[in-house]
């Protein structure tokens, strides 16, 4: 059995939605491109996902589904609880805008992609630790791996008929983030998902991640920028 | 390879403490029981562990490790996410007693169970759907289900001296309630596991967790439940 990796990075929000899915909401924010990227040698079949100059996939406007994984609810190991910023802990929110439950088209969402039965983890922080209002401190992960197992190939099929079949023993990545890096902190895109949120708090220096013994997933950049979020 | 399997029931905070431990806390609360169930058959042996009028072990005051499970991280099944209330969501509290990150003696707590590596999931809901405050409608879990993998015995250990040895593949509940069933809601008396909190929204009942079902449902009513932190 193999395992697909999937690495997600910058403004996606992990949504357990009221139906049961598993769904990557990643935000429509300015400058942020969605994109799904993954090796060459990887790939064995395209049909209509366009490409950007780098080569990696344009997401915008699509509702992926992943075939060749196992369907269900997904697992999510304690890194993931502890460094995965909550929005309706970061914000006065606690209700989504309903496109999400549905997946339809958003002005607030640029792409959607549901998973399946697999194993949520933080797999790296930012260097910062930060508090969010009152909140106790965290190391908010930079990078959120989704791992899964697979057999032989697995297929990103979108509702609008384009599919892309990759090797299931891939790392694939996807990202929702500027082309170039950017400072200061972007929680507050959040805010577009929620439907009664007034305010985002936005992450405030506490601390480091780099020292000390509790670290337990690698760290790097000390500032904190694009993150993920889970909800509720 | 055994599974050992507990099963959590009544006031007690699933923590996952800034030193890495994920530790149940058993609240200090009127009429409520630290209990540890086990049927006899899988009890080994007993050193220590005093035992109530039902055949039930007593853990209050008592810190408790578990000895036979691999350490690490626990990971949490999505029913656990979805069915087990957040103290920081139902409450404008957000740090814990300190006493809990070391597992100290508390008046708001009547025991600690240290546990390892092993997957949480919501075994059983209420029968109801509720909302806390503002929240979106819930089903809560009455019973939450940990299971580790084992081999052979497992000990349950503390601090003070006493052990307990039980067969590898036993199911073993940890109960933290009242000896009759009561009606009421209790998420109110959490409020004393957190130093800031100045209130703790009560469950409002929104409807029926019938429909959408995960996991086995039973009583109409939301009474004596967990919750996690944070």
């Amino acid at each position: 059995m193999d395992t697909l990796t999937i690495l997600f990075y910058g403004l996606i929000a992990h949504v357990m939605t009221d139906g049961g899915a598993q769904r990557a909401v990643f935000v429509n924010a300015p400058m942020h491109e969605a994109r799904l990227i993954v090796a060459e040698s990887s790939i064995i079949e395209n049909r209509g996902f366009a490409r950007d100059e780098q080569g990696a996939f344009v997401l915008e406007g699509e509702h992926v589904v992943i075939d060749g994984i196992p369907k269900g609810d997904a697992m999510f190991e304690a890194s993931y609880l502890r460094n995965v910023p909550s929005l309706t802990r970061i914000s006065d929110g606690t209700t989504l805008i309903p496109e999400i439950e549905t997946a339809s088209p958003s002005d607030a969402v640029s792409a959607y992609v549901d998973l399946g039965r697999g194993t949520f983890s933080a797999v790296e922080t930012w260097g910062s630790q930060a508090t969010f209002g009152r909140s106790r401190a965290m190391c908010v992960a930079s990078t959120v791996a989704f791992r899964a197992p697979a057999n032989g190939e697995v297929v990103f099929r979108t509702d609008s008929g384009k599919t892309l079949r990759i090797k299931s023993s891939t790392i694939v990545q996807l990202s929702n983030a500027p082309p170039l890096s950017a400072s200061g902190n972007h929680f507050h895109m959040y805010m577009k998902l929620l439907r009664d949120a007034t305010k985002i708090e936005e992450p405030v220096k506490a601390g480091s991640c780099g020292g000390g013994g509790r670290r337990r997933v690698t760290t790097h950049t000390p500032e904190i920028v694009c993150s993920n979020i889970q909800y509720p | 390879m055994d599974t050992l399997t507990i099963l959590f029931v009544g006031l007690i905070a699933h923590v996952l403490t800034d030193g890495g431990a994920q530790r149940a806390v058993l609240v200090s609360a009127p009429q409520h029981e630290a209990r540890l169930i086990v049927d006899a058959a899988d009890v080994i042996e007993n050193r220590g562990f005093e035992r109530d009028a039902r055949g039930a072990f007593k853990l209050e005051g008592e810190h408790v490790t578990i000895d036979g499970i691999p350490h690490g991280d626990a990971i949490f099944e999505a029913s656990y996410l979805r069915s087990v209330p957040s103290l920081t969501r139902i409450s404008d509290g957000t740090t814990l007693i300190p006493e809990i990150e070391t597992a100290s003696p508390s008046d708001a707590v009547a025991a600690y169970v240290d546990l390892g590596r092993g997957t949480f999931s919501t075994a059983d809901t209420w029968g109801s759907q509720v909302t806390f405050g503002g929240s979106k409608a819930m089903c809560i879990a009455s019973t939450v289900a940990f299971r580790a993998p084992a081999s052979g015995e497992i000990v349950f250990r503390t601090d003070s001296g006493k052990t307990l040895r039980v067969k590898g593949n036993a199911t073993v509940q940890i109960v933290n309630d009242p000896p009759l069933g009561v009606t009421a809601t209790h998420f109110h008396m959490y409020a004393k596991l957190l130093r800031d909190a100045t209130r703790i929204e009560e469950p409002v009942r929104t409807g029926s967790c019938g429909g959408r079902r995960r996991v086995a449902t039973h009583d109409i009513s939301a009474g004596c439940s967990n919750s996690q932190y944070p």
